[in-house]
């Protein structure tokens, strides 16, 4: 007995920030050379009025058309752009939603390992028997949390959210874990203002980094290449060690998908892991880095254009904000 | 490595245009060559630098000393 991904559907808000808008804006950035090195072409950015739980609401809504939602007995939302401090934005989605009372909702704050820690706690709650169809929710709004001048994030994160029932299986089909966290990187990914720790303030001055970004301690601060050297310390490992942790080595994988960050960061991971070209699945052109939901986008993708078809071994692994790290190997 | 291969490659890396490099060449490293350095010179010489480790780096014999100039060879 274990559990399975049954079913992904995911949203992406209407409106387009193409890199010719963003050329249009920053005359200096250069829209050719972001999508060669950073892989993205296009992004979605949410309304002023829409929030991640209306993004998670729409992916949620899209795949209950297909699957009876009175089956739903916990729902997990994954963000970081929560609607309110208090109460949980889950209990809202289950309200919207109209799912049934007697189920569990709760709220995880996690980034780009947000589905890996979603699957884990999936999983776990259908092994012990809490929960037979687990509705984990993806959703985030970076955009809202990223300077408008800020034209390198800008250019990176998307806004987007997915929707992933996990269920009961006869057999294990969510295989073993290797998580991993180091809060001493909490630094390099932060939005330093807007909780107890320091609050939001209106007079914070604007500063410029070396490449004339705004910075400001109200908005998301992203140090990319310290951020780099941690994936680079901690990816390659992080994969040896699920293989080995489940029996498996490279060859008995179908294919690796990794959290979505930029296409310079991850063709430098897969090479150094040595995996493939052919067993490796990337996809972000057009929805830049959506945070916790780009693994799930990414599987539903590949399903989509019978790229990974049922039958097949899928290694997932997630990282960044934290710093936090996760990695999984499933069976579709 | 080989100086001649080194500087040919961290051309690349720091994405210059210059038609060729040398100890003296300035450095000015913007958020995407400062990946390309990071992942060079862990590809190469498998030593993890900082973003702070290249504040300093002001021209190429700068790198040369952070990776250990016993690295390379003439």
């Amino acid at each position: 007995m274990g559990a399975k991904i049954s079913c992904i559907e995911y949203y992406l808000p209407e409106q387009i920030l193409d890199n010719n808008q963003l050329t249009d804006e920053f005359p200096e950035w250069d829209a050719a050379k972001i999508n060669d090195k950073v892989g993205i072409k296009r992004r979605h950015v949410a309304a002023a009025d829409e929030t991640a739980s209306d993004l998670g609401y729409k992916a949620a809504t899209k795949i209950l058309e297909g699957f009876d939602k009175t089956a739903i007995d916990f729902i997990i939302l994954c963000t970081q752009s929560p609607d309110y401090f208090l109460p949980a934005s889950a209990c809202v989605l289950q309200d919207k939603l109209k799912l049934r009372n007697n189920i569990g909702a709760l709220d995880i704050n996690q980034g780009c390992s947000g589905f890996i820690y979603g699957l884990a706690i999936s999983k776990g709650l259908i092994n012990s028997n809490i929960s037979k169809n687990v509705l984990l929710v993806t959703a985030e709004t970076y955009s809202k949390h990223i300077h408008p001048k800020d034209k390198s994030n800008r250019s990176i994160f998307g806004d987007g959210a997915a929707a992933t029932i996990v269920s009961f299986s006869e057999t294990e089909q969510i295989h073993e874990f290797e998580l991993g966290t180091d809060g001493s990187g909490m630094d390099n990914l932060i939005v330093k203002r807007g909780g107890f720790r320091n609050r939001h303030d209106p007079f914070e001055k604007d500063r410029y980094d070396e490449s004339g970004n705004v910075l400001n301690d109200n908005n998301l601060f992203m140090n990319g290449p310290n951020i780099f050297s941690f994936t680079i310390e901690k990816v390659p490992p992080l994969v040896d060690s699920v293989l080995k942790k489940n029996g498996f080595d490279l060859n008995s994988i179908d294919y690796v998908i990794y959290h979505q960050a930029n296409k310079y960061m991850l063709d430098y991971l897969r090479k150094k892991s040595k995996i493939p070209y052919e067993k490796y699945y990337q996809n972000m052109e057009e929805t830049g880095n959506t945070v916790s939901s780009t693994l799930p986008i990414a599987l539903k993708e590949s399903l989509k254009k019978n790229i990974i078809k049922p039958g097949d071994k899928v290694l997932l692994a997630g990282f960044g904000v934290g710093y936090s790290w996760g990695a999984t190997i499933i069976e579709i | 490595m080989k100086k001649s291969v080194f500087f040919t490659e961290l051309k690349d890396a720091l994405m210059l245009e210059d038609d060729s490099i040398n100890e003296s060449t300035q450095v000015r490293l913007t958020s995407l060559s400062t990946l390309g350095v990071i992942a060079f010179i862990d590809e190469n010489f498998n030593k993890q630098v900082k973003a702070a480790d290249l504040r300093e780096v002001k021209i190429i014999d700068d790198l040369i000393n952070l990776i250990g100039p016993e690295n390379l060879v003439a």
